[in-house]
């Protein structure tokens, strides 16, 4: 087996669950994960010496999905045009939040888009604040801003008192 | 649930059903290798530009004209036009088949048949043989006339079976015992679908092999009691064979003794399974679609893998939307067909619709971009296939992922495969 093998065996999963945890839809997740990691293949000797190659491949997969995501409003916007009913691309399905704990999806379904996005990558990713930054394109301290900010929606919508420490780890 | 618990159940999140790594693994690397031949496109175009920069000159790529080539024989005499149906042997020999029916409304149809041999693929004809006048006593309108080839060994199927061993040049009249609906060759022998009735009678459906070297035709005593006219028989391995009939009726029959004794399979679309496509002996596909519903809809689309023969079942894709071809399944158009080429390859060519292809054993489907609607399919190998419409173009893929039209010309899709979210159905 080589070393890709092994990085590919390690981190296929956990990409595809997280971006289906931010973006709903389980077909253009797996896309978006086999492309990304298709690149890494691609560049291995280079990415392989990253300190985290994995990060690369969460930056690679989260811009593949949402140029993806860009391309279905065009599309649907245009159609929209002609009288037909189609739903939001951008708004995860419950039908695709294909996860084990129903409460899970459910919870994550009352954050919008930038805080879901973070929350996945954060604590399913397992990625440090810098690296969700890195793979979100945006700064540290809007990463944080949108974790806080999911972290007391959660709260509530949980009915939890006790605040996390999300922005801890960066 | 608190908090805590929440980022927990996060933590450790997982999909259902499960991914399965190999078929990802694979589809990933298809992904390279596509990749990789881009790359090499591009770098061929931008040295042509460079050296027609150098040069001064203008140089002016234009697409190699195939109508001319198509029926051109070399030495002996071309088809009059392209086969509807075509058989390949290998790589590069394949058979094609010519049919002329004379079809009075209140006689027997007379046939010609004209059989087409290729040695470059599929690019040029000649004609090999023929079998002139066939009568279909008692038959009316246009009969069931097939191709199937194996090495040297070409059948004519249908309301009457000929076949040939001497590379379609010549031709004797099998006697598999009535008509026969599907046909399948492997190095062992040839089987088929055989009814003595036609197809607005009941009789029974009965399975019949016979020996490549010809000979009696010997009728399975144990073959499963099926009275519907249509089947698809499948035979992954010289030992398991499936038999489809495409009744709806819910059921599939499954042997892995070579066809003594059968089991049934409950299916899990029961009321509108219309094909099934297996690979080795355990991995199993069906496809189902709303028969009731138009060809352009073809709505409810489905498609189920079994990893144990097709006793249990487990869904892979479901059609999603009228323009999100990548990714899962479209609702526009019927599946005519289902082919499995590899562990993780399958090809379905819709009625007026796409010819879509899967590399990861049906949970992403790709379209292949053949411009006209395919209505046949032979494969020798994951890598080489052939796509036909029925006359009028013939497209090749060499790596078993893109598609080429390499004689005649193209037939537009008159219905595009669209529809609105209300058809979109989910399981």
């Amino acid at each position: 087996m080589t070393d890709f093998d092994e990085f590919f065996a390690a981190h296929y999963e956990r990409v595809v669950v997280s971006l289906r945890l931010a973006f709903g839809s389980s077909s253009d997740s797996e896309d978006a994960a086999q492309e990304a990691f298709a690149k890494a293949m691609l560049r291995w000797r280079s990415v392989s010496r990253m300190d985290r190659p994995s990060t690369w491949v969460y930056v690679v997969a989260v811009r593949e999905l949402r140029r993806r995501a860009r391309r279905h409003v065009h599309r649907f916007s245009a159609s929209s045009q002609d009288g037909n009913d189609q739903r939001d691309i951008g708004t995860p399905d419950p039908a695709d939040m294909v996860v084990t704990n129903a409460v899970l999806g459910a919870a994550l379904g009352v954050l919008p888009a930038r805080q879901r996005l973070a929350v996945a990558l954060r604590f399913h990713g397992d990625l440090s604040v810098k690296e969700v930054a890195r793979a979100m394109g945006c700064s540290e301290g809007t990463v944080k801003a949108s974790l806080h900010a999911a972290m007391a929606r959660l709260r509530v919508h949980l009915g939890d008192r006790d605040l996390d420490g999300a922005n801890d780890g960066s | 649930m608190d908090l805590d618990d929440f980022l927990g159940a996060l933590a450790a999140a997982a999909v259902v059903p499960p991914l399965v790594l190999d078929d990802a693994r694979e589809a990933t690397e298809l992904r390279v290798r596509r990749y990789r031949a881009r790359r090499r496109i591009v770098s061929g175009i931008a040295l042509v530009v460079v050296l027609a920069t150098v040069l001064g000159g203008i140089v002016a790529v234009t697409r190699p004209s195939t109508e001319e080539s198509v029926f051109v024989g070399q030495g002996r005499p071309g088809l009059t036009a392209l086969p509807s149906e075509v058989a390949f042997v290998d790589a590069t020999h394949g058979f094609g088949l010519l049919s002329q029916c004379d079809v009075p409304l209140d006689a027997d149809p007379v046939c010609d048949i004209t059989i087409g041999a290729s040695a470059d693929g599929g690019r040029t004809w000649v004609a090999a043989g023929r079998i002139s006048q066939i009568r279909y006593a008692g038959w009316r309108g246009y009969p069931f006339i097939d191709l199937a080839a194996r090495g040297t060994h070409v059948w004519v199927y249908g309301n009457r079976t000929f076949s040939s061993a001497d590379g379609g040049k010549t031709f004797g009249e099998e006697q598999p015992g009535g008509i026969v609906s599907a046909f399948v060759a492997r190095n062992d022998g040839a089987w088929a679908a055989v009814r003595d009735c036609a197809p607005s009678v009941t009789c029974a459906t009965k399975l019949a092999s016979v020996s490549m070297s010809g000979g009696t035709w010997h009728v399975f005593a144990h073959s499963p009691a099926i009275t519907y006219p249509y089947v698809q028989l499948v035979r992954p391995t010289a030992a398991v064979v499936y038999l489809l009939p495409r009744d709806g009726g819910g059921v599939a029959y499954r042997s892995v003794d070579s066809g003594r004794s059968w089991r049934t399979l409950q299916l899990p679309e029961p009321h509108s399974v219309v094909a099934l496509a297996a690979f080795g002996s355990s991995r199993v596909w069906v496809m189902s679609a709303d028969a009731n519903a138009a060809a352009t809809q073809g709505g409810r689309k489905q498609l189920a893998r079994s990893e144990d023969g097709g006793f249990t079942w487990r869904t892979v894709a479901v059609d999603v939307g009228a323009f999100t071809i990548r990714g899962q399944l479209p609702v526009g158009g019927f599946p005519q067909d289902l082919v499995a080429t590899a562990r993780n390859r399958l090809w379905t060519p819709l009625d007026r619709g796409p010819l879509l292809g899967s590399l990861d054993g049906g949970g992403h489907w790709l379209d292949a971009h053949v411009d006209s609607p395919i209505v046949g399919l032979s494969f020798v190998d994951a890598q080489h296939g052939w796509a036909t419409s029925g006359g009028a173009a013939l497209y090749r893929t060499t790596d078993g992922v893109h598609w080429h039209l390499i004689a005649g010309r193209p037939v537009k899709v008159n219905v595009a495969p669209t529809a609105t979210s209300s058809t979109v159905g989910r399981p």
